[in-house]
């Protein structure tokens, strides 16, 4: 089986800024990713051209060793960093949209989370808050039973209490297999839950490794090393 | 696939159509009441349900366009740009769902325009003798060997027409996409150069060999005077005008389908290897 997530040579520019400047990147299957990097590091760029909202300017990004295209939409769940939720439905019409266009989209498992978490399915999204309709995201897609999940600043907007259920709802909701890919700057906050980092600066990929191997290598932890990495 | 983008689509426009179409036909309505049960002499309320009436119906086609128009920027290419763009389906769809929706609220819009016009004249249009001409002048025209064929090229002319419209709309705004600042402004010059691009486009058309004898029949050759040899004094010069009336017309399908095929490949080109969401 060929590796979830695999580029090369991957750079975007627009216009002649360069956004990724040649990445050279695997991520294996059935761990938890943390790709992380200062703002404007290119995070997004990387993650967007993972699925197809961008094309490269030069090289190539594989998912599951396709390009990314319909085949890849079917196994990628993307929780942008914006809200992207349509805003005249109400949650229980956007649970039905998913379960339309998503094979693997879980409807009991969304309405169980809403339901945790105190959301009504009868609101409509346009009256929700801010963080509220983050949580929504986040839960829509957490529900599918996808291969790689690409989380794009999943905790950024909401307080720490339910920073903590967000966490731990990826954590439980994803099997063995599938991996997630958690793009942030509040590290200390995700270090815990994570198998392998992914530090990215500038568009280029500065250190890829298990944090075991920070841990026991270099006695630090991740953040301390982040730190150390990005001191400015 | 498709055919969910196409669900999805009308439930997102019918919650606008629908009861705009019915405020349409309610105030046509209260005009044929006021004229039915005012007193004699009695007009200013039956002038300002007209002009009521007059600004609704006129709202209605602008918010068809706008309709159009946002339908397509908002829910592609702005924020929810990132849920339609991940789903798992080809940009074409997007673009036909779109398009179809599109075109029949336009052509819906017109029905209700006429149903309403229909409800405010109802007293003068049901009278026996107005029914029975009108009548008369359809049997005649149908009467004319032919009048079926203009009938279905004018509808093919109206609907190729109108699907070329709304293309080009998208592709404007597709093009204004590229720009990274004033997407709007930028959008709106993609729509004049588009424009003037297709106006030359069907001048120059007109000149290629094989369409030549099609055009000239209509415009004598003379293009800056096109109905210069068109005169309606007698029967004789309607039927001899005839033929290439026809050709006109299919020369405007065929230039319609054209610019149709044109506007849709930039537009599925653009969304498909130059998105640049926001």
């Amino acid at each position: 089986m060929s590796a979830i997530l695999e580029c090369r040579d991957l750079t975007k520019s627009f216009g002649n800024k360069s956004a990724l400047a040649g990445v050279n990147l695997t991520i294996e299957r059935g761990q938890i990713v943390g790709l992380l990097g200062p703002n404007g590091s290119g995070k997004t760029t990387f993650i967007k051209l993972a699925n197809d909202l961008l094309s490269p300017t030069k090289g190539e990004i594989r998912i599951d060793g396709k390009k990314p295209g319909i085949e890849t939409k079917r196994i990628v769940s993307y929780l942008p960093e914006k809200t992207y939720l349509i805003e005249w439905m109400k949650v229980h019409q956007m649970i039905t949209f998913f379960t339309d266009f998503y094979e693997d989209f879980k409807a009991d498992k969304a309405h169980e989370m809403m339901a945790r978490l105190g959301i009504n399915p009868n609101d409509r999204l346009k009256t929700l808050s801010k963080g509220t309709r983050e949580k929504v995201q986040l839960i829509l897609v957490m529900s599918r039973e996808a291969d790689l999940y690409l989380l794009d600043e999943p905790i950024g907007g909401v307080d720490p209490a339910a920073r903590e259920y967000i966490l731990d709802t990826i954590l439980h909701n994803y099997n063995e297999n599938a991996t997630i890919v958690i793009s942030t700057h509040l590290i200390a906050d995700i270090e815990k839950i994570l198998d392998h980092v992914i530090f990215i600066n500038a568009g280029q990929v500065v250190l890829s490794s298990p944090v075991e191997t920070i841990r026991d290598e270099q006695g630090k932890s991740v953040d301390t090393l982040f730190r150390e990495v990005f001191r400015c | 696939m498709l055919s969910k983008l196409l669900k999805y689509e009308m439930k997102a426009t019918a919650r606008i159509f629908l009861p705009l179409f019915a405020v349409v036909l309610l105030s046509a309505t209260m005009n044929r009441l006021i004229t039915i049960f005012a007193p004699k002499g009695w007009e200013v309320p039956a002038v300002i349900s007209m002009v009521l009436y007059v600004t609704i119906l006129v709202g209605m086609f602008v918010v068809t366009a706008v309709m159009m128009i946002q339908r397509f920027y908002k829910n592609l290419l702005s924020e929810e740009g990132y849920l339609m763009f991940t789903l798992p389906v080809k940009p074409w769809m997007h673009i036909i769902s779109k398009l179809l929706l599109a075109m029949m609220w336009a052509l819906v819009s017109i029905a209700v325009a006429i149903g309403s016009v229909v409800i405010i004249a109802s007293a003068q249009i049901f009278k026996p003798e107005v029914v029975s001409q009108i009548g008369q002048v359809v049997s005649q025209i149908y009467a004319y060997e032919g009048a079926w064929l203009f009938t279905a090229e004018f509808v093919l002319l109206v609907l190729v027409g109108g699907i070329a419209k709304i293309l080009m709309v998208y592709a404007s705004i597709a093009v204004g996409h590229l720009v990274n600042n004033h997407k709007i402004l930028a959008s709106l010059g993609a729509y004049i150069g588009l424009s003037t691009i297709s106006q030359i486009l069907f001048t120059f058309m007109g000149l290629l060999p094989g369409m030549a004898g099609i055009k000239d029949r209509y415009t004598g050759g003379n293009l800056s005077n096109p109905m210069g040899t068109v005169r309606f004094s007698s029967a004789d010069n309607l039927a001899a005008i005839l033929p290439s009336v026809h050709g006109f017309l299919w020369y405007g399908v065929l230039f319609s389908a054209l610019l149709t095929v044109g506007y849709f490949i930039i537009t599925n080109m653009i969304l498909g290897k130059k998105l640049n969401l926001e």
